[in-house]
């Protein structure tokens, strides 16, 4: 269970796509998530250290990303700039929630 | 991995003998009509540091595990065979024009292949000088041109019957520390704006022809290599003032007759020496990868489609039923462009060297229809672009004293779209469909990669077809064989 301390920022990795063929401005929406969720969120490199979970901006449905080696962390994942508005809804909704508990889950805590 | 800043120093370091009109080019980087080729390749480095694009053009290395360009890494999965088409396109996407990388990394996948089974089948140890070659590739993070088209004189005549022997390149001395190579390879994409060129033959062989079974890697600026560049349609636009008539402001890319004159070649150096019965095996895997490739194309297309549709906006004509149907059909054509190379990849496998290989029936499909569509798609980017695309006047008269202002006036389509931004999309469009990246778009999608016909042959070769007539006389109640 990953559940963030009052007061804390999440801290979150991010991970694109390659973007061969997107239907969305990847970057564009990352930068409207980084503002919206600016006081909750502070998004990293997915190669950084201490993270509380890893984000997938993905360009289309197929996301193509191999989430493998970032397990055991929760990976959360967002594919289109609907999943974009969930994400930036839910964490605003829920600043201090499981992650675990997410709609954008893409794999679950082992 | 380098940075598109480091790539472009390490080019400076490089002695080319390089000519162009005539005359020696003595700053190949900086030369105002080569320049942009090396901006696209440049392209390769810099996205391979951009978080948004690292996942298709970086790989993790199966020889260090360290992380390397994709278009130094030998695929070890299907899943790299997809990557590899998806940054295909990506590039193409970005750029407007071939990035020109992508021939290097097929050579070497091609190689890594065999290279392992010439030694399995003589004892020879090609695949260990490869690796240890691959290696040196990887860590430097360079460009590597994969030269395989020789002159071919005439087409009936096998390489040793040439009139002339340099027809196909050829060895002519052998040496205990090496060899000699003489001839020349034609068609050279992105040739001075690498660092290594790697050799192999151009067509399957006979025992009489063993002196031109032969592959191997050098440095670009080896001793006895000379460039001759390949003229565009439009090239010395880049040479004039300003930028709109380019049409492509950034990007470009260039061909070269490459020259080998009694080239002295190591030994570590050589993959492939006289064994005549693999040089056709090197020519299809490596034809079947390059094949797969051009989901650039797709890529270049996306640009196209961006552009047609954008000029149809600012000529007032997006609304139009019959435009957006034909921006429909240049979608559909362009994405079918896409199915091809991502299906090849998809259905790839994986060969005795460990390395992953391209299902070689639909990567010959993917580029028969490439040898197709692009025409169709820059047909109907004209169509919808109208004549103007052809009978615009320079940017010189659009900044003329005297002639300007009705530039300005005469060609304006929708009133709150500039003049100039208008002239600007209809150049990118006549650049990609007859300007300079026409050779890339068009001609090079016909001829790359192997003309229509090469595509045809493989086909009718790796098609079961008495198996489809057994069905067919099963299902119509034919019982007799």
């Amino acid at each position: 269970m990953t559940r963030l301390a009052p007061g804390r920022a999440w801290r979150i990795g991010l991970k694109y796509c390659g973007g061969c063929a997107p239907r969305y401005d990847r970057v564009e929406q990352v930068g409207v998530l980084k503002k919206m969720l600016a006081e909750a969120v502070i998004l990293l490199s997915y190669e950084a250290e201490n993270l509380d979970a890893v984000l997938i901006v993905a360009g289309c449905p197929t996301s193509c990303v191999d989430t493998a080696t970032f397990e055991p962390l929760p990976i959360l994942r967002i594919r289109s700039e609907a999943d974009a508005r969930l994400f930036i809804d839910d964490m605003r909704a829920n600043p201090y929630r499981d992650l675990t508990g997410s709609p954008l889950l893409v794999a679950k805590l082992f | 991995m380098k940075t598109a800043a480091e790539y472009e120093e390490s080019l400076r370091q490089l002695n080319l003998n390089v000519y162009q009109f005539g005359k020696k080019v003595t700053n190949v980087v900086d030369d105002p009509i080569i320049r942009p080729s090396m901006n696209a390749v440049a392209a390769t480095y810099e996205c391979a540091h951009m978080a948004e694009y690292e996942d298709l053009i970086t790989a993790t290395s199966h020889i260090t595990g360290k992380k390397i360009n994709r278009f130094t890494h030998i695929h070890q999965s299907t899943e790299d065979l997809v990557k590899k088409t998806k940054m295909c396109r990506l590039l193409g996407s970005l750029t407007g024009c071939c990035f020109q990388r992508c021939v290097g990394m097929d050579a070497m996948n091609a190689l890594s292949m065999t290279t392992f089974d010439i030694d399995a089948k003589y004892g020879t140890d090609y695949n260990k000088r490869f690796l240890a070659y691959l290696e040196f590739v990887q860590e430097n993070d360079l460009v590597c041109d994969g030269a395989m088209t020789d002159p071919k004189g005439d087409r009936s005549l096998p390489p040793h019957k040439q009139a002339d022997p340099d027809m196909f390149l050829h060895v002519v001395e052998e040496r205990d520390d090496g060899i000699v190579v003489r001839g020349a390879k034609a068609h050279q994409t992105g040739a001075v704006n690498s660092h290594e060129i790697i050799i192999m033959p151009t067509i399957a062989m006979r025992e009489e022809d063993k002196d031109y079974a032969i592959s191997f890697a050098l440095p670009s600026d080896a001793e006895g290599i000379t460039y001759i560049m390949g003229r565009q349609s439009c090239d010395t636009r880049k040479s004039e003032e300003g930028t709109i008539d380019r049409g492509n402001v950034l990007y470009g890319g260039h061909e070269a007759l490459v020259v080998f004159d009694d080239v002295f070649v190591p030994w570590d150096r050589i993959f492939m020496y006289k064994e005549w019965d693999f040089a056709g095996q090197l020519v299809e895997q490596f034809a079947s990868y390059h094949r797969q490739s051009y989901a650039c194309k797709a890529g270049v297309g996306d640009v196209l489609i961006g552009a047609t549709q954008t000029i149809a906006e600012f000529n007032g004509a997006q609304k139009a039923s019959h435009v957006k149907d034909k921006i429909i059909e240049m979608n559909h054509l362009n994405e079918t462009l896409f199915c091809g190379s991502i299906a090849c990849a998809t259905e790839g496998h994986q060969e005795e060297s460990g390395t992953y290989l391209v299902n070689t029936l639909l990567a010959n499909v993917c580029k028969q229809n490439v040898t197709r569509f692009p025409y169709e798609i820059a047909r109907l980017a004209q169509d919808i672009a109208g004549g103007l695309m052809v009978t615009l006047p320079s940017e010189e008269d659009l900044r003329s004293a005297e002639v300007g202002k009705w530039v300005q006036k005469y060609f304006k389509g929708d009133n709150t779209v500039p003049t100039e931004d208008r002239m600007r999309m209809l150049r990118l469009i006549e650049n990609i469909t007859l300007g300079t990246a026409a050779v890339g778009y068009l001609t090079e999608s016909m001829h790359g990669a192997g003309s229509p016909q090469a595509q045809r042959i493989m086909i009718s070769r790796l098609i079961d077809l008495k198996q489809k007539q057994k069905v067919a006389k099963r299902l119509c109640g034919i019982t007799k064989e």
